[in-house]
């Protein structure tokens, strides 16, 4: 931190009403007044001064400061490509220098910052600077900037703004912080959060051995309809149903000759479960495995092939016989030889009648020649030469002879076509029966046969015997299956009385399970009733005292803070007090309130007078409330307070609602806070500058901001 | 630091035992810490998260115990 920091120098390019050319405001005397009309760029000057020790602390969102001022707040001139203010301070180690730019590249904006200690150390990070000064920007508006704003938090806004205020004007910002923090925790929630947990906890252990308690009597009542006894609900008795399940598995395995792995008997009641799933793995293994079982499912299976292979056997010997009977039918007009012989007979007869149609069908058309030629003649009665052999014929008689014969023959051809036709018909059906009687003959019986042959052994081997033509296959299957109906009506009997066993053994280890299961549910309401007493618990226990512990220091911090909060409040009003009196006597004379005091508990300003106090902002007019306010920021700003950070007050527009003398006493009281801080003012008042110029004594620089121009900003003439 | 000292020096005047203080002063170092991180907000987050640590603590027992009684 740098103790007694005073102004030196600024320099303001393009920073709001500031134009392109670069302006620098001497600051080094003890009192700077800035002078000039409603914007002519006073209040600018005195922004730059802020914005370059706080950036966007007081411009960006959310901010205080300017911002909390005015909103829509430009940084940079609309005129200019950017904004640059450099304040140069002193102290007596050396010269600080803050510099902050803003400007555009395109649409992007960028902000620099640097900031070169009395030491020469560069830094470019605001932080930097703010631990240096030892104040942030709240602080700095506070303790160092007075405008209306600081004067309306002094005095009137409400409490907790006023406290806040006064508490940076006291340097107690930090205690306050902590000591506010710390009430915000509150015991009570913690504690009602940890009974929460605590009974929450406690009614579900109550619910779950509740819960416990139903189980074990509904276990009982199960056991007792399973023929156990009230107090059979033992290890012992556990350990005893156990070995008998072990002895009957034994003696099971032994009867069905199945080599099943040796079940370990029960000694330790928390190995129930496992001896449980072992017992249950044997019994499984028993009920599928045993011969009974195996029996039967064979017995079945020889049942149902022996079922169907009767079944097509007598079937396939059906249609042998239906095949035979057919033979016997066609053979019944003769054997296959007799059929074939009298096939040819058809054929050679009807060789026969062709060859004689044939000599009928050749002398038919010679004959009707010549009965036409012979019809066509004149004189059928007169002797002429035949056409053919020229020996003499009678036209007449031969006509007539030929007339009998064309009828002769021509119902002769007639005669030995019908023959004809009924000899193809007789053959073709004989030829059907032929290949009929051979298709019978010379495959479909033999493949019957051999099918036959072939169902007969695969009965045989069922049966496992030969069986041969001689054998009635069917009656030895009937016979067998009545066998095997037999043998399965034994296997049922035997495997009823096998699962009766398992059934046993089932329900022992049924019986078992239940006196397990009455067991752990004891053993776990036994185990809620101690929890209390487990390593858990206690842990539980000494977690709660360690956070009861911990919400006392919280308390007991709160407590100290608070008490070192008051007594710094109370040392450092009674500091400053004799300094607010006096301030406050030099610029308001009210025969009625000669005094003005703040009150550490309420942080509420009282004028008083003879024991009698009032607070101000129930009766102070506005110009003599504002002196109440300049007082206490006199005497306590700026530095006055603080062994460190600036050593220097800026004053924006103090006069507001002081008449001309209370402006006088402004004007002899800051040449009195001047002896020890510098004052940096900005007024439009002329009184003011006035009452400036003929009271103060120290040292001063007026500068009157004049005629404003866009490229060039205010003129600004140093008197 | 002056104040801290004078803080400090209270909790020495009116803690108890030497549990008690060694405790208060971890608080008061933790809202001092907080303060240098955050200001205000950072105490407060601080100090109400070393708490909430502890009422979790207790939450986790209690679901430890809940897992003995419900587990076995």
């Amino acid at each position: 931190m740098a103790p007694g920091l005073r102004l030196k120098e600024v320099k303001i390019r393009g920073f709001r009403g500031y134009g392109e050319l670069e302006k620098t405001l001497d600051l080094t005397a003890p009192v700077t007044i800035i002078f000039g009309g409603n914007r002519s760029g006073k209040s600018s000057t005195l922004n730059a001064l802020e914005w370059a020790l706080y950036g966007k602390e007081v411009t960006g969102k959310g901010a205080t400061g300017i911002v909390e001022r005015k909103r829509g707040w430009l940084v940079v001139n609309r005129k200019c490509p950017s904004a640059r203010v450099e304040l140069t301070m002193s102290s007596e180690e050396g010269e600080i220098v803050v510099a902050r730019e803003s400007g555009r590249t395109g649409k992007k904006k960028e902000e620099t910052f640097s900031f070169v200690d009395e030491k020469g150390r560069d830094y470019r990070e605001d932080v930097d600077l703010w631990k240096f000064l030892g104040l942030e920007a709240r602080d700095f508006m506070s303790l160092v900037y007075l405008h209306q704003e600081v004067i309306r938090d002094i005095v009137v806004s409400d409490p907790s703004v006023r406290r806040a205020a006064l508490d940076r004007l006291l340097g107690v910002s930090d205690l306050r912080a902590l000591f506010e923090s710390l009430k915000r925790i509150r015991a009570k929630d913690y504690e009602r959060r940890t009974e929460e947990i605590y009974r929450e906890l406690e009614r579900e252990l109550g619910a779950r051995s509740k819960s416990y308690q139903e189980q074990a009597e509904n276990l009982r009542g199960r056991g007792i309809q399973k023929g156990l006894r009230e107090e059979d609900f033992t290890e012992e008795m556990l350990v005893g149903l156990s070995d008998e399940v072990v002895n009957l598995l034994d003696s099971l395995a032994q009867r069905a000759d199945i080599g099943v792995p040796e079940i370990k008997p029960l000694r330790d009641p928390e190995a129930y479960e496992d001896f449980k799933e072992e017992a249950k793995r044997i019994i499984h293994r028993l009920r599928s495995e045993n011969p009974g079982a195996v029996s039967q499912r064979e017995l079945m299976d020889l049942r149902e092939r022996l079922s169907t292979a009767m079944a097509e056997y007598e079937s396939k010997t059906q249609a042998l016989k239906d095949l035979r009977k057919e033979k016997t039918e066609l053979e019944k007009q003769g054997d296959l030889k007799a059929l074939q012989a009298l096939r040819n007979e058809y054929g050679a007869k009807r060789r026969e009648i062709g060859e004689r149609l044939k000599k009928i069908n050749a002398r038919l058309p010679v004959i009707a020649a010549t009965i036409d030629y012979l019809s066509e003649l004149e004189d059928k009665r007169s002797r002429i030469p035949c056409p053919a052999c020229e020996q003499e014929i009678f036209p007449e008689e031969l006509l007539e002879r030929l007339r009998a014969v064309q009828e002769e023959i021509g119902e002769e051809g007639q005669a030995l076509e019908k023959e004809s036709r009924d000899l193809s018909e007789k053959a073709r059906k004989l030829e059907k029966d032929i290949r009929h009687l051979e298709e019978l003959v010379e495959r479909k019986i033999p493949e019957a046969e051999e099918e036959e042959r072939s169902l007969r052994e695969s009965i045989g081997e069922l049966l496992g015997i030969t069986v041969t033509d001689a054998d009635d296959a069917r009656k030895l299957a009937r016979d067998n299956l009545a066998e095997i109906e037999k043998g399965l009506e034994e296997a049922r009997k035997v495997l009823e009385r096998y699962n009766e066993d398992i059934l046993s053994v089932e329900e022992t280890l049924e019986r078992a399970g239940i006196v397990h299961g009455v067991l752990e549910a004891e053993r776990r309401i036994e185990n809620i009733r101690t929890i209390s007493d487990s390593p858990e618990w206690k842990s539980m226990n000494q977690a709660r005292d360690r956070l009861n512990r911990m919400l006392d220091a919280v308390d007991r911090s709160r407590g100290a803070m608070e008490a070192v909060l008051k007594e710094k409040v109370r040392e450092r009003l009674e500091e400053a007090e004799g300094r607010i009196k006096e301030y406050y006597r030099m610029l308001v004379e009210r025969p009625d309130f000669e005094s003005i005091t703040i009150d550490p508990e309420d942080n509420e300003v009282y004028a008083s007078s003879d024991g009698d106090a009032e607070k101000v902002v129930n009766f102070f007019n506005q110009g003599d409330m504002n002196c109440a306010a300049l007082s206490i920021f006199l005497a306590l700003g700026g530095g006055a307070s603080h062994e460190y950070g600036p050593s220097f007050v800026i004053l924006d527009d103090p006069s507001q609602s002081l008449d001309v003398e209370q402006k006088r006493r402004l004007a002899r009281l800051i040449d009195k806070v001047a002896s020890e801080r510098q004052v940096l003012l900005a007024t439009m008042d002329g009184e003011l500058l006035q009452a400036l110029q003929d009271e103060v004594a120290k040292a001063k620089v007026i500068y009157r901001l004049g005629e404003w121009g866009p490229q060039n900003g205010p003129s600004i003439v140093r008197e | 630091m002056e104040e801290r000292l004078l803080v400090e020096q209270r909790i020495n005047e009116i803690a108890g035992d030497a549990e008690t203080v060694e405790l208060t002063l971890e608080i008061i170092d933790e809202a001092y810490r907080g303060l240098e991180e955050g200001l205000s907000e950072g105490v407060f987050e601080r100090i109400k998260k070393r708490l909430d640590d502890a009422v979790q603590e207790i939450e986790g027992l209690a679901d430890n115990i809940r897992e003995m009684i419900w587990g076995g």
